[in-house]
């Protein structure tokens, strides 16, 4: 076991700098000069100068990438050039809404996911099952910025229960949390039918069924307990998924998290902060990556680290 | 997005019924009609493709014309799914947006199956160094979330549709490497691969007339999900402002500029995002389908 | 000019005795609990320095931090501020300020005629590169302290609009040590004498200001004061019905009679000086030929615009200046007529079909993306294939600033702070302009422009700028739009909030009950 988590960590180390290589190269890849876009467009040149000389512009790319790297060591993203302020400043201030968004969506996905799935694989092929996974074949089709701004129509606009945007409180982060983890939920629930599905024709469910334990009981103990290893994989899946559509859900509903922050950036052409938070982002979902494949042991003893 | 990577996790077993001769292509067809859903999902993709080919004949208006007279409409005979607030029918921006939708999505994943094939097939093909450098590419790709790795590569390049399908390709990009290339290793040592090489078949040759036809199929399924995939994400930069600029009828952006008026004119928000997901579901259900027919044991 | 001052000074002592008596009768615990007036705003401040700001957002918050030597009432009077009286030399070249005794800053230093001299030392310095420099220093010869509380300033001529030029916002007196200590960075750690106090300023989704606890004029009613940015109109105006915001602005014209129906809700709508304007890159082919620009002004349906788009919440200007702003003469508006323009682009030999840029900020201005597609819908009936490109407000800013950047046509607005016809000509359109980003250079012009600023006799100064007016309405540097009108959303509970004619939000007085 303990070999395995080292190799596995070993082995997020390259794909990390990978990372950080494709990150460097994105503000090279800006058509123009990158220390001109650094200091901004009111800069003179000897500011243009000076920030040239910082990054190490003005040297070889691979002694630039190694200042780089060393800088992301020390934690230090750069400034921002629109507040002026360190980027991972910037990130970190932002960061706990949108892990908050992603985290809930997670439960919705789960909770919903599983219990549709399960709904589904235990009446499978009846009526119920088919109209579940037609839903869940909508859910998948629906775009997550057009779910979020019918959520606001129904619940803010006409029901007025709850808020449309901010992220003053846990009530303003139902509707994007809802709006963000449906469509997983419903990719969640397509797998936990069939992985249930595959299980329950297996010996040793119909040997626990014939031995007369109750129904139920057979479903969620044998069953659902061998079906959570594709589940837990969803997870570290679609958090990646959800990440990404973390930057719309921000965008409906005005949260001013990391998501809505990447495209500021954008749109201010604040390229440390967008280098900075792309990196952090991957660098997190990397990281989420590996825990869930460590995770696969907790739920599965039969997984052999090997 | 996450069911092609379900998808792949099972594509060892695909690409054992990659390589199908003549009947088994009948067989898959055969299946592929007796599914409901998947015929759904066919004819739901040909009555959009119908309609964006014929966009300038079916769309009742000018799709850019402004008519300020009747902005902000609600649905009515004359305009069946409302104004916008130039006044401009609704419709026939959803009719001639069908273009672009459908456009981006399949020239973003045209990009994404030719080099993702050619990538994948080295790879698998030649293993090696060359294999590893390119998977261990690919797997950096892989490590960004596909929407924000999409959205990095707009922000280099710049706002519109043409970087929007570059972006969409690129992130696309390692999926489809992945695939090929253990269609192909599992192609590779056949007993008939190995007797055109001993019967002196370049490497290109076997590539080319062998290898690819043969691990073509799981490509097909593929190509049709990560369709819809890609119709989804170009709306979803369009929304955020980085595709599509006005006064083009791309349905993100619609969504978007209709979403001031959500409360006095929902349906200018809500038609294009029906638009969407009838497209996207009509990928989806034909990419299930197709993957059905393809081997009815992959199910998700 | 002496009696004016007497009179305007005597008015204001009557104005200042009123608002003695509120302070003395104000005296009651001021603690009812902690009330906090959020504002929601379409965008965020960009710099907390009154010197280097230069866009109205930025300002509303200034005007809350800082103090300036005067400033303008509800009816644009000039009134008192840090100074309590101030004369003029025979010649009118000098001026002489007597501040207010006791003032503090909210780091504790005294308000006296050397943080008076320090503070406008430090906009006049050219090297510290600040934006609204040109405001002063193109008049201003020097500031000294004649005495503790006594501060002169020597004008280069005699400038008719000083005092109104004194109470622009960009006038704040900043405290001195925290220039020293800070320098460019004020603008994210202001300190001011002002009624409110900068808490923290969370980039993106609120700024707070305090009530500052020795203010020595008028004690501040609400403990603290938020400022949110929000871009989506929508979200702005449901945060108002909902009780989320207790201000808003601007409320989108689609939103207004909705918002009027609610009995929890008062809406205002506020005449403003602002007019709105697309502004051509004039060095540029095919906008650098006269007809080209002025066949872009025939081809713009202002009326649809004020009628369709503004909800009639405005008006086609009728000049590059507000009918508000002293100065202010109607040289008419180009009426639409497509044909005409089009006829004026055959002439200028510019081909159907040329691609032009077009860009816009969204969610700056009252319906300005809306604006900008109609704009460019027009432009696109003429012949032109009109490229469009909307931005953030603040990179739309930066982007603008650098006319190799790539545009061909803006949208912006200039609202007149100083309520006079020189700051809505000067920065604008003569070729030193600090805001001429159409790059128009007429010398003609340029001498009518300075001659204004020199004159004092208002009949002259007023026949110069209808001079002006008119020859930059035949330039037509600018694609002339509309005269805004600032609808301003509060809460029934919230009082003393008001818009005014130059665009402040005006939030000192503002009270939560």
């Amino acid at each position: 076991m303990f070999a395995y988590i080292v190799k596995r960590l070993l082995q997020v180390i390259p794909t990390l700098i990978g990372v950080s290589i494709l990150t460097f190269f994105l503000i090279h890849a800006v058509p123009g000069d990158p220390a001109r876009m650094i200091a901004g467009p009111e800069a003179s040149a000897e500011e243009v100068a000076e920030v040239r000389e910082h990054l190490g512009l003005d040297q070889p790319l691979y002694v630039q990438y190694g200042k780089y790297v060393s800088n992301l060591l020390k934690g230090d993203l750069g400034v921002s050039l629109r507040s002026e302020r360190p980027v991972l400043d910037e990130i970190m201030g932002r960061f706990p809404s949108t892990i908050t968004l992603t985290v809930m969506a997670i439960a919705v996905m789960v909770v919903i996911g599983l219990f549709a799935g399960i709904f589904s694989a235990t009446r499978p092929n009846s009526l119920i099952d088919n109209v579940t996974m037609m839903v869940s074949l909508f859910g998948i089709s629906l775009p997550v910025f057009w779910l979020g701004l019918m959520l606001i129509l129904l619940f803010s606009y006409y029901l007025n229960l709850l808020p449309s945007g901010g992220n003053d409180g846990f009530s303003h982060f139902i509707l994007p949390a809802l709006a963000l983890g449906l469509s997983s939920s419903a990719i969640l629930a397509r797998l936990t039918r069939s992985s249930m599905l595959e299980v329950i024709n297996q010996d040793f469910v119909r040997t626990a069924r014939a031995k007369g334990v109750k129904e139920k009981l057979v479903v969620y103990k044998h069953t659902l307990k061998n079906a959570l290893i594709p589940i837990v994989t969803i997870i570290g899946l679609e958090f990646g998924t959800l990440l990404g559509g973390a930057v719309l859900t921000e965008t409906v509903f005005s949260i001013n998290g990391l998501g809505r922050f990447i495209i500021q950036s954008i749109q201010f052409r604040d390229y440390p902060s967008i280098q900075g938070s792309i990196l952090f982002v991957a660098a997190i979902f990397v990281i989420v990556n590996l825990l869930v494949d460590l995770c696969y042991g907790l739920v599965d003893p039969r997984v052999k680290y090997e | 997005m996450s069911q092609i990577d379900l998808a792949l996790q099972q594509d060892e077993s695909t690409s054992e019924h990659a390589y199908a001769s003549r009947s088994q292509w009948k067989m898959m067809v055969s299946r592929f009609k007796k599914n409901k859903r998947a015929m759904v999902g066919f004819w739901m993709v040909v009555f959009c493709v119908t309609v964006a080919l014929l966009a300038p004949w079916v769309a009742p208006y000018d799709p850019i014309e402004q008519n300020m007279q009747i902005m902000l409409e609600g649905p009515s005979l004359s305009h069946p799914f409302g104004t916008d607030e130039f006044g401009r029918d609704i419709l026939s921006r959803i009719i001639h947006g069908t273009q672009i939708s459908l456009m981006t999505g399949i020239v973003g994943v045209l990009i994404a199956v030719i080099l993702g094939v050619a990538l994948g097939t080295i790879s698998g093909y030649f293993g090696g160094l060359a294999d590893t450098l390119i998977m261990r590419i690919m797997d950096i790709f892989m490590a960004f979330p596909s929407f924000l790795l999409a959205l990095a590569i707009v922000s280099v390049l710049g706002p519109g549709m043409i970087n929007v399908m570059i972006a969409i390709g690129i992130f696309s990009v390692p999926t489809f490497a992945r695939l090929s290339r253990s269609s192909v290793i599992s192609i590779k040592d056949k007993e008939y691969i190995e007797a055109v090489k001993a019967m002196g078949g370049s490497n290109l040759h076997i590539i080319i007339k062998h290898v690819i036809p043969n691990s073509i199929a799981p490509i097909i399924v593929l190509s049709s999900m990560r369709i819809a995939t890609a119709i989804i994400t170009a709306a979803g930069l369009s929304f955020l402002g980085m595709g599509a600029q006005p006064p083009t009828p791309e349905w993100g952006a619609m969504l978007s500029t209709g979403r001031e008026y959500l409360r006095v004119a929902p349906h200018v928000s809500t038609m294009p995002g029906l638009a969407i997901m009838f497209l996207v579901l009509g990928f989806n259900m034909l990419g299930d389908g197709l993957r059905d027919a393809l081997d009815p044991k992959m199910k998700l | 000019m002496k009696r004016l001052i007497s009179l305007t000074i005597a008015s204001l002592m009557l104005l200042l005795s009123a608002c003695g008596n509120n302070a003395s009768s104000g005296e009651q615990p001021a603690a009812e609990g902690p009330k906090d007036l959020v504002v929601a705003l379409g965008s965020e401040p960009i710099s907390l320095d009154p010197q280097d700001a230069s866009d109205g957002i930025s300002l509303h918050a200034t005007e809350l931090i800082y103090d300036k030597l005067v400033t303008f009432d509800k009816d644009m009077n000039i009134i008192p501020e840090l100074a309590k009286e101030w004369s003029m030399s025979e010649d009118g070249k000098s001026w002489t300020f007597t501040l207010q005794e006791g003032a503090k800053f909210q780091d504790g230093e005294p308000v006296n005629a050397e943080a008076v001299k320090a503070s406008f030392d430090r906009i006049l310095d050219k090297n510290n590169k600040l934006k609204r420099r040109s405001l002063f220093a193109d008049f201003i010869e020097s500031v000294s302290v004649e005495s503790e509380y006594k501060v002169t300033f020597q004008l280069k001529f005699q400038y008719a609009p000083l005092l109104a030029t004194l109470a622009h916002p960009n006038g704040g007196i900043h405290s001195p040590k925290n220039t020293a200590e800070k320098g460019k960075s004020v603008g994210k750690s202001p300190v001011g004498s002002g009624p409110y106090q900068f808490k923290e300023w969370i980039s993106g989704e609120k700024l707070v200001l305090e009530a500052n606890p020795n203010y020595w004029g008028e004690k501040p009613k609400v403990k603290s004061i938020t400022f949110k940015p929000v871009v989506e109109n929508a979200a702005r105006s449901l945060m108002l019905e909902t009780g989320e915001a207790d201000v808003i602005l601007p409320i989108p014209a689609t939103d207004i009679d909705r918002l009027k129906n609610n009995d929890q809700v008062k809406v205002e709508l506020y005449p403003s000086n602002r007019n709105l304007y697309m502004g051509m890159n004039t060095q540029k082919a095919p906008f650098d030929n006269v007809k080209v620009r002025q066949a872009l002004n025939y081809a713009v349906d202002k009326e649809t615009i004020v009628n369709k788009i503004m909800m009639g919440n405005a008006k086609p200007a009728e000049a590059a200046i507000s009918g508000l702003t002293w100065g202010y003469s109607p040289v008419g508006t180009y009426p639409y007529d497509p044909e005409k323009a089009k006829q004026l682009l055959a002439e200028a030999g510019v081909k159907p079909g040329t691609t032009i840029k077009l860009w816009t900020p969204e969610g700056r201005y009252l319906m300005d993306r809306q604006l900008s597609e109609f704009v460019q819908a027009n432009l696109q009936a003429v012949g032109f294939n009109v490229e469009f490109r909307k931005w953030e407000w603040g990179a739309y800013q930066e982007a603008i600033d650098d006319p190799n950047s790539g545009y061909d046509l803006f949208l912006l607005s200039w609202a007149v702070p100083t309520n006079d016809a020189d700051w809505g000509l000067r920065p604008n359109f003569s070729t030193e302009g600090s805001n001429n980003r159409t790059l128009f250079s007429n010398a003609e012009l340029d001498a009518l422009i300075d001659q204004g600023m020199k004159t004092t006799n208002e009949e002259e100064r007023k026949q110069i700028y209808a001079k002006a007016l008119q020859i930059i309405k035949d330039e037509a540097p600018w694609i002339f739009l509309v005269e805004m009108k600032q609808p301003i959303g509060v809460r029934k509970n919230v009082e003393g909030v008001y818009g005014s004619n130059t665009e402040r939000l005006i939030l000192r007085d503002a009270d939560k009950k």
